[in-house]
C-alpha cells in the first residue's frame, strides 16, 4: 500500500505577507514622519513671523515715542541689549515709492537675523506715517529682500503728529 | 553524475546575493532610521518650545508690560541707571485730575528662579498697594526709555529653552 505523505501546513508568514506588512508599515511611518516634519516647519515659520512682528512692533513703538523721529537710530538706542547692525538700503526690505527712508538695520534675536527698513511719509499736514518693514533670513530661499511675499515679511505703520 | 545535476538545481540565494541584499537593506534602514530620529528630535524640540513655561511667561510679560505702559501718563518715567527697573505713573480713576498711582517693574531673585514683578502703589504719600509676579524664569531684564516710550528686553531661560522677549510701548495718557 502506497501512502502519500502530506506536507504539514507551515507555520508563520509567507514572504509575500511579510513584504506586504513591511510596505504598509513603511507607508504609515513615512506618513507620520511627513506630517510631523511639516508641523515642525510650520511652527518654525510661525515662530519667526511672530518674532518678526515683535521686532517690528519694538521699532515702531520706540520710533513713535522718540523725541525726534528724524534722528531715531535703533542701533544706538537698543544696540547694547540687542545685536543691531546698520545696513545699506539694498540689504533689507525696499522702501515704497513716495516714502522717505530712515535706515535699514539687521537685528539678531535668539540667533535669528531679521532685517528691518524704517521709512516715513507725511500723509497730511501735521500727520506723519511711520512704517517698519521686517523680513527674516530663514526661509528666504535666495529671494530678493525687496520682493519677499507677505508670508515672509511683516509691515507695521503708526502715525504721529508733527505739529 | 545524477547527484551533480540535483545539486545544480537547488533553490536559494548565494552568499554574495545575501551579502548584497543585507548591505542594501541596511543602508535603507539606517537612512530611514536617521530620518525618523531627526524628525522625532525636531518634533520634541518644537513641542517643548511651544508648550514650555517659557512660552506662556513671555506672552504674559509682554502683555503686562504693554498694558501698564500704554495706560501710563506722559508726565514722567523713572528709570534705573543700569536699567534694572522702570517706574511709570498713571491715574487711578478716569476722572482723576492728578497722577496718583505708580507702577514699577523690577526683577527679584526667588528661591527657584528669578522673577519679574510689578509693584503698584500710591504716589502721595508713597505707599505700596500690591505686588504681583508677572513671570518666572528670568535670566536678565533691562528697561530703556526713549521720549514717551519704554522698552523691555527680557531674556527667559528654564535651563533647556531660552527666549528673548522685546517689547516697547508708548505712554498714552
Amino acid at each position: 500500500m502506497k501512502t502519500t505523505k502530506r506536507s504539514k501546513p507551515s507555520a508563520g508568514f509567507t514572504f509575500t505577507e511579510v513584504m506586504g506588512a513591511i510596505a504598509v508599515l513603511t507607508v504609515a511611518v513615512l506618513g507620520t514622519s511627513a506630517y510631523r516634519y511639516h508641523a515642525t516647519v510650520d511652527v518654525r515659520k510661525a515662530d519667526l513671523k511672530t518674532s518678526g512682528a515683535r521686532v517690528g512692533c519694538l521699532l515702531c513703538e520706540t520710533w513713535r515715542g522718540a523725541p525726534d523721529p528724524n534722528t531715531f537710530n535703533p542701533a544706538s538706542h537698543l544696540g547694547t541689549e540687542l545685536t543691531i547692525l546698520t545696513l545699506t538700503s539694498y540689504e533689507g526690505p525696499g522702501t515704497p515709492t513716495g516714502h522717505n527712508e530712515l535706515g535699514t538695520y539687521g537685528i539678531t534675536v535668539d540667533g535669528e537675523e531679521y532685517r528691518a527698513t524704517l521709512f516715513w511719509k507725511d500723509v497730511a499736514p501735521g500727520l506723519r506715517a511711520l512704517s517698519v518693514a521686517v523680513v527674516w533670513e530663514w526661509d528666504r530661499q535666495n529671494q530678493s529682500f525687496s520682493n519677499l511675499p507677505p508670508s515672509k515679511s511683516f509691515r507695521l505703520t503708526t502715525y504721529v503728529t508733527t505739529d | 553524475m545524477n547527484m551533480k545535476k540535483k545539486n545544480a538545481k537547488r533553490k536559494g540565494f548565494t552568499i554574495v546575493e545575501l551579502m548584497i541584499a543585507t548591505g542594501l537593506s541596511s543602508a535603507v534602514i539606517i537612512g530611514i532610521g536617521m530620518l525618523l530620529v531627526d524628525s522625532h528630535r525636531s518634533w520634541n524640540r518644537m513641542y517643548s518650545r511651544t508648550y514650555s513655561g517659557i512660552s506662556s511667561d513671555s506672552h504674559v510679560a509682554r502683555r503686562r508690560f504693554d498694558s501698564v505702559v500704554r495706560n501710563a501718563s506722559t508726565q514722567g518715567i523713572l528709570l534705573a541707571d543700569d536699567g534694572s527697573w522702570v517706574e511709570v505713573y498713571y491715574y487711578s480713576d478716569p476722572n482723576a485730575t492728578v497722577v496718583d498711582r505708580y507702577a514699577r517693574f523690577f526683577t527679584y531673585s526667588g528661591l527657584d528662579s528669578n522673577q519679574l514683578l510689578i509693584e503698584h502703589g500710591a504716589v502721595q504719600p508713597r505707599q505700596t498697594l500690591t505686588t504681583e509676579t508677572v513671570c518666572d524664569n528670568v535670566a536678565s531684564c533691562v528697561f530703556k526709555s526713549a521720549g514717551n516710550s519704554a522698552q523691555m528686553v527680557l531674556i527667559l531661560s528654564d535651563g533647556s529653552e531660552t527666549a528673548t522677549i522685546v517689547a516697547s510701548a508708548v505712554m498714552h495718557n
